[in-house]
């Protein structure tokens, strides 16, 4: 079928793909994008498409497609559910991986609507409890093109987080199962879900994750000792895409593991602290200096900061607070054995930073073995 | 190493320890993070073992340990309770505890070098413990063999040396686990020890051989060895083992490799020494069988010759050995057995041999066979002295076959002594219980012989009439001979008429001749068909001549069997049974006993003669040594 701009339209029209098809549209739509969407000047058309026939969106004034205005969707929960089934069967099927991710950065940008961003939670939760590893794979690159702390992402993640841990009492397996199905989404899920917990930037009081989540990232990570890394890996893009820099989820737990013993005493948490130590060793080959980047370790100092005003406060000396010790005793193991590898960038800034805080043993020793 | 870092290495392994038990993750915290710290602090490393052990890691604890054995080789007493737990998991693989088979698992995960390290420091540093240095060897052995090759001197030095104080325990290290490591490729060592380490797994399966029933194996492996110690000294190849192999094909290969080698040469001395035990062995084995259920012994006496009176009487002993006597289905093959050992022992008692012969039968464990050997020999080669010598020095045997052994050496003098005849007497009151069967070529003419006598009833009690008979055949033809010897004889003729028919002839013969004759032991001791019949025919055909045969009992004096001829009579009368018609009831009671007898005879003769012997014993030894005796009733007209 020769596919000019407006042949493709009146194709679509003329066909059995009516609207009031749905969603066999939305199919044939998906199919259609395939091969437009590898020409750059036709991108507007690709918008174009995808709102109106995959997400049946219509301006606010019920008028045809405004650029300016919010457009708001027509489809109806019934619909919203065979758009997500239609997507599901689209990315199980085989295909290039570079096609089904562009398709995937051009339904879901980085700006959507709110009932895009919910119909992509959606999406993705249906792809982790039926493993559709392509699937969870293009929403891996998404989530690093948009950054995997943006709004955006922390919703999917938070939306997981929902789904599978908050309302259930048994982890399903297909989560426990993630790491092997989609390593990439997992370790970027991974560097969102740190975020959103023992984050005093966010909350300005430390939540501890559940401790479902807790033991699932506990258990992925000792089971997987490469997990880390999987965003490492280089990204399959349309051509002329720039890739966004990845980030790894180890500064995150970092900051779990080291500020828990403050508000939580789970064992979890010794065995994912020693899980990303030997991460952080096995960084040493790889010759990666940006997994524990300075800002991340800062933010850990100022939740320790704080910590030791609030101590003294009520006048306890830190060398007598077992929270403070362990915290420290963990943040001293790791900032050690991160030095050792090389993962740690500006290390006089940093270890003067160390210094200011109440003193501890190890990491006394720490400071005095990289200072000289 | 300043003092403040051995502190706070110190102070990282404590935290460590503390959190063993309760928190094993943060104790791994606290060790990955000090051996980034102090990677060459044996504490550090060592408590990183330590968790890794007691979380039963394997992976993970063998690199620890790869680190501490390479790192840290000679030093630490932990490490070495470790590398000796590990040794002693790894030698009983199969029967472990679970704690052992963490090391064994452990074991598998290290690399080749560091596995060889290990054993080799270990051996290093075992010190005094022969025991544990050699183990260590032999599973450095198995689990790298090419390593024996270089090793295995060094390993059978030790051995030869721990025979020293524990001989048990180390030829059966030697035997059951170097020898089969090493046969493939025997290393070359010096002959002293070569020999020696043959002796010594000689000596070992002697002892085997002489516990066990079946040593076919035995035999085979003793071979096997000396086949591995011939190759390690360069000598030529004996043959393998077979049990079906004839003595001779060895014998003969000896003679073979004796003719190429100088005088004296170690090869032919251990290759005839372990055909002399071969054959030895075979000869001891043989000389037990089983006969109606029964373990019997077979004892090397000499044989009778039989005595003609047209012999020239000169009796020149012959120079030339005997001859064994086929006498059992046995025979044949002891007399081999013999042989081939008193071959063996000849050629190593020559001058070539004998220093170093006599030194390896010491270390031997060979001291009964060889004195019963050598007492054998000394029989055989009809050396009296020597054999009366040799037998006070032998381990007392039974007392039955030391009065048949006696009794032996009195026929080899030609003469019984009244030593002798005690002998019979006292084998005649132990007799076995087993019956076994009359031999066969018992006595021989002219030429000396030997006997392997079984230990049966029959066989001994023959063995003790023949010696009777050959003492008092000969008096037969003197002139003169009284009855009562020529009736005593005839009883003990029973036992096999036909073996000497010219004795049985003579015996008649003088019956017939005389005129009266007083067959004294009729009624009670011959019960013979064929005599029966002879003396009822002499009865019949002599009738004209007035000839008269007495029958009178035993003396009541003796213990003898009660008298069977006349009821009514007394004991002490004569009956006189003429054939001078005179007395028709005489004829009558001829008859009675004669039908008497007959009906006698399925008695087992056997028995008989032992009784006829042992109540008989004053008068035949009044006949052999003309000692005299209470007077009997002899009546002679």
């Amino acid at each position: 079928m020769s596919l000019s701009v407006d042949n493709n339209k009146a194709g679509l029209r003329k066909m059995d793909m009516k609207l009031e098809n749905y969603p066999t549209c939305a199919v044939e739509a998906l199919t259609r994008l395939e091969t437009l969407i590898a020409s750059r000047n036709k991108q507007n058309m690709v918008m174009q498409i995808i709102s109106e026939y995959i997400f049946l969106e219509r301006s606010a004034k019920d008028g045809p497609l405004k650029s300016q205005a919010l457009p708001i969707s027509q489809l109806n929960l019934f619909q919203e559910f065979q758009l997500i089934i239609a997507l599901i069967e689209y990315f199980s099927r085989p295909g290039r991986d570079a096609t089904r991710n562009a398709i995937f950065l051009s339904l879901f940008g980085s700006h959507l609507t709110p009932q895009r961003s919910k119909l992509l939670s959606r999406l993705i939760s249906t792809a982790v409890s039926g493993s559709v590893a392509p699937l969870l794979s293009s929403a891996g690159t998404w989530m690093q093109q948009v950054g995997c702390k943006t709004p955006l992402s922390l919703e999917v993640a938070q939306n997981i987080v929902s789904d599978f841990i908050s309302y259930t009492r048994k982890t399903p397996e297909q989560l426990k199962h993630l790491p092997m199905v989609g390593p990439h989404f997992a370790a970027n899920f991974m560097v969102a879900v740190a975020d959103l917990y023992l984050n005093e930037q966010r909350s300005h009081v430390l939540t501890p994750p559940p401790d479902a989540l807790l033991d699932t990232i506990t258990e992925w990570m000792t089971e997987n000792p490469t997990l880390c890394q999987a965003s490492q890996q280089p990204l399959i893009l349309p051509a002329g895409a720039i890739a966004m820099p990845f980030a790894t989820p180890l500064a995150g737990l970092l900051r779990w593991v080291v500020l828990a013993p403050l508000v939580s005493n789970r064992a979890a948490y010794s065995n994912l602290h020693l899980s990303l130590l030997r991460t952080l060793q096995q960084l040493v080959s790889s010759g990666e200096t940006t997994a524990l980047p300075i800002q991340d370790l800062m933010q850990i100092v100022q939740s320790l900061q704080n910590h030791c005003a609030r101590l003294s406060e009520s006048k306890t000396d830190p060398d007598t607070d077992a929270a403070y010790q362990k915290s420290m005793e963990r943040f001293a193991q790791a900032v050690q054995i991160a030095l050792s590898s090389n993962c740690i960038t500006n290390q006089i800034q940093l270890l003067c930073v160390l210094e200011s805080l109440p003193p501890h043993k190890l990491m006394k020793i720490v400071i005095a073995a990289h200072k000289k | 190493m300043t003092n403040s870092s051995e502190e706070n290495e110190l102070y990282m392994v404590k935290q460590a320890q503390s959190l063993r038990k309760s928190d094993p993750c943060a104790a791994k915290a606290w060790i990955i993070t000090a051996k980034t710290l102090y990677p060459a602090a044996f504490n550090v490393q060592y408590e990183a073992y330590l968790l890794e052990r007691d979380g039963k890691n394997y992976e993970e604890a063998a690199k620890c340990f790869s680190v501490i054995a390479t790192n840290f080789p000679n030093q630490n007493s932990e490490l070495w309770q470790e590398i000796n737990s590990l040794t002693n998991a790894l030698r009983n693989e199969n029967e472990n505890t679970p704690e052992q088979d963490f090391y064994v698992k452990m074991y598998k995960h290290l690399t080749p070098e560091v596995q060889h390290n290990i054993f080799m420091h270990t051996i290093n540093h075992s010190g005094d413990n022969l025991e544990q240095c050699i183990y260590i060897y032999l599973l450095m052995f198995n689990k790298f063999p090419k390593s024996a090759v270089t090793q295995a001197p060094r390993l059978l030095e030790m051995l030869a040396e721990g025979m020293k104080t524990d001989p048990d325990l180390y030829q059966r290290i030697l035997v059951e686990e170097v020898l089969p490591m090493i046969q493939n490729k025997p290393p070359e060592l010096s002959p002293a020890l070569a020999c020696r380490l043959y002796t010594s797994s000689l000596e070992y399966y002697l002892r085997q051989i002489m516990d066990e029933s079946d040593t076919a194996d035995a035999w085979k492996n003793i071979f096997k060895v000396l086949m591995i110690c011939g190759q390690m000294m360069g000598w030529e190849p004996f043959l393998p083992f077979s049990k079906h192999v004839n003595q001779n094909v060895y014998w003969e290969k000896l003679v073979d490799i004796l003719s190429g080698s100088p005088a004296g040469s170690s090869q032919v001395l251990f290759y005839a020494t372990t055909l002399f035990i071969y054959s030895l062995h075979g000869y001891i084995r043989n000389c037990k069988l089983r006969i109606e259920d029964a373990d019997v012994s077979h004892v090397l006496v000499e044989g009778f010759m039989e005595w003609t009176p047209d012999g020239d009487g000169s009796e020149v002993p012959s120079m030339e050995p005997p001859k064994f006597s086929l006498t059992t289905p046995l025979s044949p093959e002891l007399s081999k057995a013999f042989l081939h050992a008193a071959q063996c022992w000849q050629l190593l008692n020559t001058d070539q041999f004998q220093r170093d012969f006599s030194q390896l039968m010491l270390a031997l464990p060979l001291a009964p066979w060889i004195s019963r050997f050598l007492f054998d020999l000394a029989i055989y080669f009809g050396h009296r002295d020597e054999a009366n010598k040799l037998m006070s020095d032998m381990t007392p045997q039974s007392s039955l076959v030391q009065s048949l052994q006696i009794l032996s050496l009195n026929l080899m003098q030609g003469s019984m002594t009244l030593q002798g005849f005690q002998c019979i007497l006292k084998i005649l009151s132990e007799l076995p219980a087993t019956q076994g069967q009359l031999l066969d070529n018992m006595a021989l003419k002219s030429h000396r012989h030997m006997v392997f006598l079984p230990l049966t009833r029959s066989a001994l009690v023959q063995y003790c009439v023949g010696a009777i008979i050959s003492r008092l055949s000969r008096k037969v033809y003197e002139p003169g001979c009284p009855d009562r010897l020529i009736c005593d004889l005839l009883v003990l003729q029973q036992l096999n008429l036909l073996n000497d028919v010219l004795l049985t002839q003579q015996i008649f013969n003088v019956i017939k001749q005389r005129k009266s004759f007083n067959l004294r032991t009729l009624s009670t001791y011959i019960i013979a068909i064929d005599v029966i019949e002879e003396l009822s025919f002499i009865w019949n055909s002599q009738q004209e001549d007035n000839f008269e045969l007495t029958s009178s009992p035993p003396t009541s004096g003796s213990s003898g069997a009660p008298t069977a001829v006349t009821p009514g009579a007394s004991g002490a009368q004569t009956r006189r049974i003429g054939t001078r018609g005179a007395d028709k009831g005489a004829r009558d009671e001829f008859k009675a006993i004669t039908r008497q007898q007959i009906g006698r005879c399925n008695e087992n003769v056997i028995t008989l003669l032992a009784n006829f012997i042992s109540q008989e014993h004053l008068m035949l030894a009044q006949h052999i040594f003309g000692i005299t005796q209470p007077v009997e009733t002899i009546v002679i007209k």
